[in-house]
């Protein structure tokens, strides 16, 4: 079930509603942007051999696809997290009938925001001592990426997930539906 | 320590808390309890630690070329050739669906593409003819343990990273043995022929074999192309993952059957498949530090070494210990935790590293097929439309060969050795 | 008694692994026990800048690498190993002994709370600088049109470059490989990697240039090293001379085996005259002064020690 599945009633269920569809959207964003950091590491990476055989090469080219890379893996903790492209294990949940169900949904969303406001709550420090530049990934202006921006995605997700979080908890006071889905990624 | 970690893992896990999370919540409790509870900066300082892996990178390229495989054709064709080749014999479409997964292991790096792009075909294909929906879905999980053993592998990746090897010598050695689980099935299905009525097809006329071989045949060499060009040294893995991409997008072409929604789907599919793995590796590597500032595996060791010090009695607890792990922890997540806790042991028994990646690689595999983290049967029962209590029964007597070959691989190291040595030398280098 | 953890990059089994179990086994000595050093091998604590954070909050107390590394807090720190640009080891030493580099670690000091422990070039590493090729190096000129591997760094690829080679980025690991199928004809290397990395078996001519002399730095929490009691300090610096001087001659020793057992399996190995390369990079480096790119006072501070005090 997704945010555009289930209906509301009523003034604050329905602007609840509307949060989640953002949500639910912001989430579509973040994977457009996972998609777009994988393509670019794609095409660097064919680049690099395909010109090879002409004693040809970039310095750049690598550094800059592992900040591609570290993108991708940080702006998908919010993308997977919001879009349920995780894998859950139902069986004991649903075992507990819908007390379970709705146990488990709290768990899940006070487990979310322990991880994600301990990361924020170290954000300040790790920016303070994260100084230096990713060697190699320069910038069209001649100097190379600052080091803080490997690491700022993940912040930026860690303050999605903790906001879809509290939401979630807000829904389920009101009495909306969980979002879930039939994936089952990962192996 | 330890227990805290994998009983508190182990119990959110049970509590249908994602996967990723879970593995987060355990290293932040972990980190809580521990002497660095007040240096919790070192949580994303070791996030990014382990994100920011150059040889990580293989790991997109070969979940999308299996995804780009299933969207292009290229999938469909290989089965064609199989049931053309193999599909006359005792139980045809149960050996196609395992001989057409050791085919397609030659391009797609993860199990999970195969039961879920394959695994549809083959499914349809055997109901079709008349097979039990739960076996059907059951060899199809079962012959998906071939996928991640053949190169390229995903598993092998990241066990060569952790482990300081190099993943072209990771990829030879899992390719005997994934040949060798492949052909203990088909033994398998054989013997379970005499006793089941399966459906059978007429043999394939030459021509018929022709004609699907000739289809198939760009399909086929792509797994030669692709190992053959890592062994050569012309490409790193992660670039040989962008050339098995790049040959299914021509090949998509060719066979007229890629358009830009199919392979749109298949970037999404596989930047959130590779956002999972790399969200778990990031906790995993977080712990890993704590593990070792720790020193938390060496006093393991000592503990295990205070057990036994026979090698072969040593082996037996470790498969026992990694198929146990395997049925409760997904494969990633279990190799991060396992392979530095445990290195520091098969250093000491005097087992070879590239071997016991393999025993590793394998055990952790099977648990794709068992209950209650087997991804493989989530996937197969929905693909399939089969209950999924009903797999789980039908896989129960497959896991005989599956474990069957486990121990043949871990008591004759050879098995996985042999090709690496024979083709890159004795191992002499570590991996950096 | 304290315990102080001590992070490295190398294996236990490897040369420099070894200097730092003596290290440990030193400071044991000289500190009467009262300072034990855990050693953490193969970046088991992370990457650099991980490691560097972590001895920045004290986790880790010293960290042995290279001082480049630090350039994080003090840029000038970049220039402590460039090419060609000593006439000799001697040369070298004396020029990271001037107010020039004393004031680049003091910055760096400053600003992190890290600091070198004791002298700064006690502890060398390599001990020096080769090129492995597939074809002979005699002199400046057989440089001219070589494929030279590179690692992703616009300096030394800009230096190769203004040397006349034809500088190809790669991957460390993927050298032997690539010398094997000709994509490149040469690396640059420590002496000391170029038998465990197998390069002799595909690049058999080994010519010592002396590319530039570089020191592993015992990198320290200044706070952690101000705590510990005046003798325990003491105990602690001289175990860190005592191993500079082990580092000598196990690495020297280390690599005349080596070089042994290459040349007995057929490798040629020359020694080629630093001089003109010297001499080559001069304008090079006269160039960057002008556009401002190098640290002030630089060549001033290279001339300057280049007479022997
Ligand atoms: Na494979
Ligand atoms: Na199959």
């Amino acid at each position: 079930m997704t945010p555009h599945e289930y209906q509301s009633n009523g003034a604050l269920q329905r602007a609840i509603h509307r949060a989640d569809k953002i949500g639910w959207s912001l989430g579509g964003a973040f994977i457009f942007l996972c998609n777009l950091c994988m393509l670019m590491m794609f095409l660097l990476t064919a680049i690099t051999f395909l010109i090879r055989p002409f004693d040809l090469s970039a310095y750049w080219i690598w550094p800059w696809t592992m900040v591609l890379f570290v993108w991708l893996s940080f702006f998908g903790f919010f993308a997977m997290y919001v879009r349920l492209k995780d894998v859950r294990m139902d069986l004991v949940a649903e075992k507990l009938g819908p007390m379970g169900m709705q146990a488990t949904r709290l768990l899940t969303n006070l487990v979310a925001l322990a991880i994600c406001g301990v990361l924020l709550k170290v954000f300040p420090t790790v920016m303070a001592t994260s100084s230096g530049f990713v060697d190699g990934a320069i910038l069209p202006n001649g100097h190379e990426l600052p080091r803080q921006f490997l690491s700022i995605p993940l912040f930026i997700s860690a303050a999605l997930i903790s906001v879809s979080a509290l939401l979630d908890i807000a829904k389920m006071l009101v009495g909306l539906p969980e979002n879930v889905s039939m994936h089952h990624p990962e192996a | 320590m330890a227990y805290l970690l994998f009983g508190s893992f182990i119990a959110l896990i049970l509590l249908r808390v994602p996967i990723s999370l879970c593995i987060g919540a355990a290293t932040l409790l972990t980190f809580l309890m521990s002497d660095f509870s007040s240096a919790l900066q070192i949580l994303p300082q070791q996030m990014l630690e382990g994100v920011n892996k150059a040889s990580l990178t293989a790991v997109p390229f070969f979940i999308l070329a299996g995804n780009l495989m299933n969207v292009t054709g290229v999938t469909e064709r290989i089965f064609a050739f199989a049931n053309a080749l193999v599909g006359h014999m005792k139980a045809g479409l149960a050996q196609v669906n395992i001989l057409s997964s050791m085919i397609f292991a030659g391009i797609s790096g993860a199990a999970v593409a195969d039961c879920a792009g394959l695994g549809a075909i083959e499914i349809k294909a055997m109901k079709e003819a008349g097979y039990r929906g739960d076996f059907s879905a059951a060899v199809t999980v079962a012959s998906s343990v071939i996928g991640p053993l053949i190169p390229p592998s995903i598993g092998m990746v990241i066990y060569a990273f952790l482990a300081q090897q190099s993943i072209e010598r990771m990829f030879l050695a899992g390719l005997v043995p994934g040949i060798i689980v492949g052909l203990s099935l088909m033994i398998y299905v054989r013997i379970a022929a005499i006793r089941n009525d399966f459906p059978t097809q007429p043999r394939a006329t030459t021509q018929q074999v022709l004609h699907s071989g000739r289809d198939g045949f760009l399909a086929l060499i792509a797994p030669g192309i692709i190992l053959g060009s890592i062994m050569f040294g012309f490409v790193t893995a992660t670039e040989a993952g962008v050339l098995a991409c790049v040959y299914c997008l021509i090949l998509g072409f060719w066979y007229g059957e890629l358009t830009w929604a199919k392979f749109w789907n298949a970037i999404t599919d596989s930047s959130m498949m590779t956002a999972v793995i790399m969200i778990i590796i990031a906790f995993s590597i977080a712990m890993g530090w704590l593990l070792a500032i720790e020193q938390a595996p060496q006093a393991i060791a000592e503990h295990v070494f205070a057990l036994t010090e026979n090698k072969n009695v040593f082996l037996a607890l470790l498969i026992v210990f990694i198929l146990f792990v395997g049925c409760v922890v997904e494969g990633v997540p279990a190799k991060l935790i396992l392979v530095p806790t445990l290195l520091p042991l098969v250093d000491a028994y005097g087992i070879d590293r590239v071997h016991f990646g393999v025993i590793m690689s394998l055990g952790l595999l099977i648990g794709i097929a068992t209950p209650p983290m087997g991804i493989g049967l989530y996937i197969v029962s929905e693909v399939g439309r089969v209950r999924l209590e009903r797999v789980t029964v039908a896989i129960l007597p497959f896991l005989i060969p599956l474990i069957g070959s486990l121990i043949l691989i871990t008591y004759l190291p050879a098995i996985s050795t042999f090709l690496p040595d024979l083709i890159l030398g004795p191992d002499a280098m570590s991996g950096r | 008694a304290e315990t102080w953890r001590m992070a490295t990059k190398m294996p236990v089994d490897s040369p420099e692994g070894k200097i730092f179990s003596k290290f440990a086994e030193l400071v044991d000595e000289h500190t009467n026990g009262e300072l034990t050093i855990q050693v953490f091998p193969n970046e088991q604590l992370g990457k650099e800048d991980a490691v560097l954070e972590q001895l920045q909050a004290g986790i880790v107390q010293i960290y042995a690498e290279g001082f480049g590394y630090m350039r994080k807090w003090a840029p000038d720190l970049s220039w402590v190993s460039p090419a060609f640009v000593f006439d000799d080891y001697d040369h070298w030493v004396r020029f990271m002994d001037t107010d020039l580099v004393q004031g680049w670690f003091e910055t760096a000091a400053e600003k992190s709370g890290v600091a070198p422990l004791g002298n700064p070039t006690e502890v060398l590493r390599g001990p020096y600088r080769v090129m492995a090729s597939n074809v002979p190096i005699t002199s400046l000129d057989d440089i001219a049109g070589l494929k030279l591997r590179m690692h992703p760094d616009k300096l030394a690829i800009a230096t190769w470059d203004h040397l006349g080679a034809e500088v190809l980025t790669l991957p460390w690991t993927e050298v032997y490989q690539s010398i094997s199928k000709s994509i490149v004809e040469a690396v640059n290397s420590p002496v000391s990697l170029v038998e465990s990395m197998r390069f002799n078996e595909v690049a058999p001519y080994i010519t010592r240039h002396d590319e530039y002399w570089q020191s592993i730095g015992f990198m320290m929490n200044v706070k952690a090293y101000d705590a510990l009691p005046d003798d325990v300090r003491e105990g602690l610096l001289k175990a860190y001379e005592l191993t500079g001087d082990f580092s000598k001659e196990t690495l020297d020793a280390a690599t005349q085996e080596s070089l042994d057992r290459m040349e007995a399996a057929g490798i040629t190995y020359t020694v080629v005259d630093t001089k003109p390369f010297v001499e080559k990079m001069a304008d090079f480096y006269e160039g960057m002064e002008q556009a401002g790119e190098l640290p002030d006072g630089y060549l001033e501070a290279v001339a300057a020690s280049r007479a022997a005090k």
